[in-house]
């Protein structure tokens, strides 16, 4: 990493991503308030639960991260086509169901 | 690691369908204070129009309906609703004003929320698409005679009119069945709380 | 590598049973569009049928659309793709197979008769009567595991395919989202906060059910056809993930402009809008996996099928992100510009991709070659033809319609500007039908001609 990349990263950080971040999770902050607000609240709490669902998707994300579904990411694609040519040839000897 | 992938995928199933749940759950006890009212609280202020449909249909009218009362003003309305719904009339008419598009000066003020909590909007019915007009402010803006006419055959009354007629809404006299009196009940209905009143006729109360 | 003797892992005879009903359902459902368009002409063959009033057939020709066509269609393509992606048998084929199969159906048939006796449950998408409900989540609980369990089987041990990721998230969502837009709204929140969940289950019936599934089939077939693996599957998993995790946000899409809360509105414009991103990574991905095989589009027509599926796709999630802000919103909203865009990718996507996978699929399971090519050409060019003219009509007829209503012209004004439009409505809605009539009898024929058993099954 030359110094100018060094700088831009810097740069980002600093000047993109945490105040992004910051506010970012001051919306999110402010918008469970709105959630917990009388009144506003029965509007509020079908998207905060969304928020639930979306936590579900995170925690399958990290799952699946670590029983290794994205270590060599293109493999399944390549896997897929020989497993069905495999089928292909198969049901050409002879051997699929009549219907 | 293995045992932190499986903690992950139970927390995330975990998540997954506790969402789904407190989605159920959640709505309702946030919705506690928000009174929603039922139907005999709706029906409590029986319409001029509704005495005016006894008047205009004595026979039908006493046969499905008896007197008019708040009883049979509920009713009328469930069975109204019943119908709005049966006839999927919700594709063709939505049910809110939007405060854009000049929507204010066509149809009236504007929609608010607390309009819609009562179980006349359970399942709600705002609707998508309109071919027809929004009928949400529709109540007194025509007459029962014109309902009635309009619900026969609607070309009739609005020319090039692509609504289709209700025929069995009537009975083999042309006169409208309980269905009928039922649907122009709840036409009058939607919106009467919210539109100046157009014509006094409350002195029977 | 599991491999269960001689025998493929396919069962054939379930694939062939729900390609021919997928068929016959296309067929209603195509006959009710094309009865309720009349209507808007004044020329409606039945009126005063109280069975066959406009508004009900209207609730078949959607209805109908998504659980007889689609889900049929799907269920298909997912007894064919499932066990050749893993290896692994479906769960049950002798029993569960075959009593899903009639369950469908069944349902299928139910909610027709319900919806044309005035039995319809006001909910968009889920007009489906409330005694079937039930009947419906139960087939797709048994769906759920029907297919999940050999994609599990075989997850265990090894990466999955983007296919497989598109197809578990898609059958375990709509259980999920099926219990929550048809009991919530019905029996225990009205009004404003129902509205919500309406619009929520509106989208999510399109896009938690029919998006996943339609893609997991997707990233099968193409590259099966293509025999060429997608370009980077590392990309399809991107789209993958931003689908999940953007997606369940955006109902409220639906209801622009009402009573419900502005932020909600606003959240649900932003994440529609993010969504685009997901969307265009899927689209790149398979535009460069085509590249250099253009040759292929010319000699296969299931490819073909699909290919315009996947730019109808691109252009109506292009049109998306423009009808959803709140501007266009105030002119388009409640107009024909939505039916337009819902019959793009409706029909125009879905429905041409399960077009794509019957004809890829039929010669196979019926061990026959394709009866007429130049059949099969006129069908699609037919069909495709009249689909992409009946989404500029409408949308046309959307723009008229709409600022007819902003301008405050009287309201006839509206429907009398739109009258040319609908008659062209029509004539696209004849086009479609005919070319749906051409693709009938040529695989009614294919499936029937003994003569020519297909040694060499017609590929790219």
């Amino acid at each position: 990493m030359n110094k100018r990349e060094k700088f831009l990263l810097y740069f980002v950080v600093l000047f993109v991503i945490i105040p992004g971040g910051i506010s970012f999770f001051i919306k999110i902050v402010s918008y469970f308030m709105v959630g917990l607000e009388e009144g506003m609240s029965g509007f509020a709490l079908p998207f905060i639960n969304y928020l639930f669902i979306a936590m579900g998707f995170v925690f399958l994300f990290v799952w699946a991260y670590l029983r290794g579904h994205f270590e060599d990411i293109e493999k399944p694609a390549h896997d897929m086509l020989e497993r069905n040519a495999m089928y292909d040839e198969i049901e050409e000897r002879g051997g699929k169901t009549q219907i | 690691m293995e045992r932190f992938s499986t903690f992950a995928l139970i927390s995330g199933l975990f998540f997954f369908f506790f969402g789904t749940f407190w989605q159920a759950v959640a709505p309702s006890l946030s919705l506690r204070n928000i009174p929603v009212k039922s139907i005999e609280e709706l029906a409590d202020n029986v319409l001029p129009e509704f005495y005016k449909l006894a008047d205009d249909y004595p026979v039908e009218f006493k046969r499905y309906f008896g007197e008019p009362s708040k009883a049979s003003f509920a009713e009328a309305l469930n069975v109204g609703k019943a119908q709005y719904i049966a006839e999927a009339c919700w594709h063709c008419h939505s049910q809110y004003i939007r405060p854009v598009s000049n929507e204010e000066l066509r149809f009236g003020k504007v929609s608010y929320p607390s309009e819609y909590a009562n179980v006349m909007q359970l399942p709600q019915l705002l609707g998508t698409r309109r071919v027809g007009p929004d009928l949400i402010r529709e109540a007194g803006r025509h007459s029962n005679d014109w309902h009635v006419a309009h619900f026969k055959n609607p070309p009739n009354v609005v020319p090039d009119s692509v609504m289709p007629s209700y025929a069995w809404f009537f009975d083999k006299n042309g006169r409208p069945n309980k269905k009928g009196l039922a649907i122009v009940a709840y036409m009058q209905w939607l919106g009467s709380w919210a539109q100046e009143p157009v014509y006094q006729l409350d002195a029977r109360k | 590598m599991v491999t269960r003797g001689k025998k493929g892992v396919v069962s054939f005879s379930l694939v062939y049973a729900h390609l021919v009903s997928a068929l016959v359902f296309l067929g209603i459902v195509l006959l009710a569009g094309l009865l309720y368009s009349l209507q808007f002409l004044g020329k409606y063959p039945f009126p005063g049928v109280e069975f066959l009033s406009p508004g009900r057939v209207r609730m078949l020709h959607t209805n109908g659309a998504v659980y007889g066509f689609i889900t049929n269609g799907y269920v298909a393509g997912l007894y064919w793709a499932v066990p050749r992606l893993t290896g692994y048998k479906v769960l049950n084929e002798k029993y569960l197979g075959w009593f899903m199969f009639w369950a469908l159906q069944a349902a299928v048939l139910a909610t027709a008769v319900g919806l044309l006796g005035g039995y319809a449950q006001a909910i968009e998408w889920g007009e489906t009567p409330i005694f079937v409900d039930p009947f419906v989540l139960v087939y797709l609980l048994l769906a759920l595991f029907q297919f999940t369990v050999p994609i599990y089987q075989y997850g265990k041990e090894r990466p999955l395919y983007a296919s497989s990721w598109y197809i578990i998230s898609g059958l375990i969502w709509i259980p999920m989202v099926y219990i929550m837009g048809n009991y919530i709204p019905q029996f225990f929140i009205p009004g404003v906060a129902g509205a919500a969940i309406t619009g929520t289950w509106i989208h999510d019936a399109v896009g938690l059910y029919v998006t996943p599934l339609g893609w997991g089939l997707m990233y099968f077939f193409v590259p099966v056809i293509l025999k060429k693996p997608i370009w980077s599957h590392g990309l399809s998993l991107l789209g993958f993930w931003g689908l999940a995790f953007f997606y369940p946000m955006q109902g409220v899409h639906h209801y622009l402009w009402s009573p419900i809360p502005m932020y909600a509105q606003y959240a649900a414009v932003f994440s529609t809008l993010v969504l685009e991103l997901a969307v265009v990574t899927v689209i790149i991905n398979f535009f460069m996996t085509m590249r250099g095989n253009g040759d292929a589009l010319k000699k296969s027509v299931p490819l073909r099928w699909m290919m315009i599926g996947i730019v109808n796709y691109g252009i109506t999630c292009l049109q998306c992100s423009i009808q959803v802000l709140l501007t266009t919103q105030k002119a388009i909203h409640f107009t024909d510009w939505v039916v337009g865009h819902a019959h793009l990718i409706m029909f125009g996507t879905f429905g041409f991709w399960i077009l794509g996978i019957l004809s890829y699929l039929w010669p196979k399971v019926t061990g026959r070659r394709l009866y007429s090519s130049s059949l099969d050409e006129w069908a699609f060019w037919l069909i495709m033809i009249g689909m992409e003219t009946m989404w500029v009509d409408l949308l046309a007829g959307g723009l008229v319609q709409g600022f007819t209503w902003w301008g405050l012209n009287p309201w006839m004004d509206s429907v009398r500007f739109s009258a040319p439009l609908w008659f062209v409505r029509t004539v696209t809605g004849i086009m479609i039908f005919v070319g749906f009539i051409l693709y009938l009898y040529n695989f009614y024929m294919t499936a029937k001609k003994e003569n020519i058993p297909s040694a060499q099954p017609q590929e790219a």
